[in-house]
């Protein structure tokens, strides 16, 4: 330091005030003086040996640069760490410069230190969210090769190894046309743009870039930061949504059930086209009209009322805007947004083919009936016929030979099967009448009982004994009471009779009456003769009797019918000599809707 | 009791349900002079056809408990009833049944003879007869 004015007055102020340490050492690394600042850091540390105040240590350093710069004469810089008066690690730069006599030999050697440790903490931590941050982050040059890149880019595209960007993105050999980097050299300013790559490993990976220019001192970019988002997750959701909308779409336009959609003030946002021909209103001029409440039944007020979350009608009619009534199956579903009701969706199935189709099952099967009746209506008279013209030739030759006896018989013959025709004739009659059934709410439990009470004296007479098996708490149902009875009536009479061929004390009929997954089921099980498989084939068949002249054979015809007109199934199990069950099925959604 | 030992007048049975067919058809024979057995209960025919083997039997086949079909096959089957001929008496229903159980079961033999409800009184001596004649066998009355 040379001397001079402000030196002259100020004296040492200078080096004392400076916020660099400022060291002197001799030949033998030792401390000779030092300014404040320097021990602020180290300590008091004049005539300690440098290496014991640097570093902490007992012998000197193995690559003294000190012991260089006293060797060579020449100036030195180099960063080095040690620790300071605490034990703390340190960062620091030192400017070592040789202090020489009036003959030019280096005396002594001055180290200027400039502590580090705070720079040093601040290039950590941006190393560590440059490395760490969870996108892909790069340095280009003005080449737009990659000087620089992150880990998550060197893990999804490799290492950079100087290529350049648009290889290492995308596999390409040209550069983007819309290269954001490329304008951020250009203007300075930052850019965003959206761009698809490739991956090391082929997946494509789509990714939201954003450009910044790396300023030098003098303002020239020297380099573009480029960060980029990945959103291929984010990319494939969307293209899921889209899809998964298209498939919506799609199956809303393509529903063979009309669908509409309304907001809580009924007013129709969404209508699709079997909705529009059902209610004959093109499904563009349907949406937002309110709709009428004869388009849709009572039960979507119920629903917007919020009474109800969803419902499902079996059928119902609904009114177009024509006036046609149709018949429909309808669903309905509350549309809720957290707890708001954003309106209704409204699913319709219309009936009316269906319908038609029943009509014409049940038409061709009453067509089938009635052919099926007329050949054995024949045969039942041809067996009447028989009798009676036998009745005329016992009567006949009774009168010839004037035997009384043979008299009585004969006419007893023409009585009873002229009894035969009027029974035949009353039964044809009240079974083609085909009555539509009256239905009541009424009790199945009830008609059970009925039975029971119709037949028990009966049935005690002839040492049948009766069993009755009724599911508690079976709701009332709307059934034809009379017709109801009928089938009953019919099934436990076949098994009365049936009763009657085996011998007093293994006669048993069991009525049950259960309800399973809202089916209704009557049971009839007799411990009887039982049926042989040709008897069984036969058992629904008009004017198939096995009771000889005591039937008519239209007992189980008429009570399949009326079964069927309650919409239930009749089916039977039996086996010779085991006895015989018939099970009437009726699902409570196909019963007819009461009479009001 | 063989009617062919003792030359006796041919024995005919008759197995229908209805009584009244039963009555008149075996008033018809007796007035003949046949002998006849009559039989209601179809599930007890075969016993009681075995107790004295006709020589004719007549056959309803739409009877409860137990079909005139599947009596007929088991008639025909059987070693002490096998040689006697059986004529069916039925409805054309049943016609169509049996047709359908013989085709089924490949060793049953058609029936000796075939009359349709209803039946008329000459008609079915007349058929009785052919049978008998076939095998030999006239009434009592034809005789004297």
């Amino acid at each position: 330091m040379n001397t001079g004015v402000w030196q002259a007055q100020h004296g040492d102020y200078l080096l004392e005030e400076i916020p660099c340490g400022i060291v002197i050492m001799d030949r033998d690394l030792s401390i000779v003086d030092h300014n404040r600042a320097f021990g602020e850091v180290y300590g008091p540390s004049v005539g300690k040996p440098c290496y014991q105040v640097y570093k902490d240590r007992g012998t000197p350093c193995p690559k003294c640069a000190t012991i260089d710069t006293f060797a060579d004469g020449k100036r030195r810089i180099l960063e080095e760490s040690g620790t300071d008066r605490h034990g703390q690690t340190i960062h620091y730069l030192a400017q070592l410069t040789p202090l020489r006599d009036k003959h030019g030999n280096v005396t002594h050697v001055a180290a200027i230190t400039t502590d580090l440790t705070a720079t040093k903490r601040l290039q950590r931590e941006y190393q560590t969210l440059f490395e760490k941050v969870p996108c892909f982050v790069t340095v280009l040059n003005r080449d737009r090769r990659v000087v620089k890149a992150n880990e998550m880019f060197r893990r999804t595209f490799g290492e950079p190894r100087g290529e350049h960007c648009y290889k290492l993105f995308k596999q390409q050999h040209a550069a983007c046309a819309d290269c954001p980097a490329e304008q951020t050299f250009t203007d300075g300013e930052s850019h965003t743009a959206r761009h698809v790559g490739k991956a090391v490993n082929g997946t494509p990976t789509h990714y939201v870039v954003s450009t910044s220019p790396l300023l030098q001192g003098d303002g020239d970019i020297t380099h573009v930061i480029e960060m980029c988002l990945d959103i291929t997750e984010l990319q494939s959701l969307e293209t899921e949504l889209a899809h998964e909308h298209t498939l919506r779409q799609a199956l809303f336009d393509s529903s063979q059930d009309g669908i509409v959609v309304v907001d809580e003030k009924r007013h129709i946002v969404l209508m699709n086209e079997a909705a529009g021909r059902l209610w004959a209103i093109e499904p563009s001029r349907g949406v937002g009209r309110r709709v009428p409440r004869k388009m849709i039944p009572r039960v979507l007020d119920g629903m917007l009322k919020g009474r109800e979350d969803s419902v499902l009608v079996h059928e119902t009619m609904v009114t177009s805007v024509t006036g046609e009534e149709i018949p429909v199956r309808l669903a309905g579903m509350i549309l809720r947004d957290a707890g708001t009701v954003l309106g209704a969706a409204v699913v319709v199935q219309d009936l009316r083919e269906i319908k038609r189709l029943e009509k014409e099952k049940l038409e061709a099967e009453r067509l089938a009936a009635v052919g099926q009746t007329v050949a054995s209506l024949s045969h039942g008279i041809k067996n009447i016929m028989t009798g009676l013209e036998g009745g005329m030739y016992v009567t006949s030759t009774g009168l010839r030979k004037g035997d009384h006896k043979r008299i009585e018989r004969g006419w007893a013959m023409l009585e009873r099967n002229m009894q035969r025709i009027s029974s035949l004739a009353r039964d044809l009659l009240s079974f083609s009448r085909g009555e539509a059934p009256k239905p009541a709410l009424i009790n199945p439990a009830d008609l059970v009982r009925d039975i029971i009470s119709l037949y028990e004296d009966l049935a005690a007479q002839n040492g049948v004994e009766l069993v009755l098996d009724i599911q508690p708490d079976i709701a009332p149902a709307p059934m034809d009471p009379d017709g109801m009875h009928t089938c009953l009536a019919n099934l436990f009479s076949n098994a009365f009779d049936a009763c009657l061929l085996v011998q007093e004390g293994a006669r048993r009929i069991t009525l049950s009456l259960i309800e399973e997954a809202t089916v209704i089921s009557f049971e009839v099980a007799d411990t009887g003769c039982g049926m042989d498989n040709e008897v069984k084939k036969k058992a629904f068949t008009s004017f198939f009797s096995t009771k000889g002249s005591g039937g008519t054979g239209l007992g189980l015809l008429s009570t399949r019918k009326i079964v069927q007109q309650h919409g239930g199934e009749i089916s039977f199990n039996s086996a010779p000599g085991e006895g015989t069950t018939f099970r009437m099925s009726f699902p409570r959604k196909r019963l007819p809707e009461p009479a009001p | 009791m063989d009617s062919r030992a003792r030359d006796l007048p041919p024995l005919v049975a008759i197995v229908d349900d209805e009584e009244d067919i039963t009555t008149f058809l075996g008033l018809a024979l007796e007035d003949e002079g046949y002998r006849v057995v009559t039989i209601n209960e179809s599930a007890d025919a075969l016993q009681i056809l075995r107790q004295a083997p006709p020589d004719l039997i007549c056959l309803d086949l739409l009877m409860p408990h137990r079909t005139g079909a599947s009596l007929y096959l088991e008639i025909s089957r059987d070693r002490l009833l096998a040689s006697s001929p059986v004529l069916i008496l039925s409805g054309l229903n049943a016609r169509d049944e049996l047709n359908d159980l013989l085709r089924r079961e490949a060793d049953a033999e058609p029936p000796a003879g075939y009359l349709e409800k209803p039946l008329d009184r000459d008609i079915f001596l007349a058929k009785v007869q052919q049978l008998l004649n076939a095998r030999g066998k006239q009434p009592e009355g034809a005789q004297t």
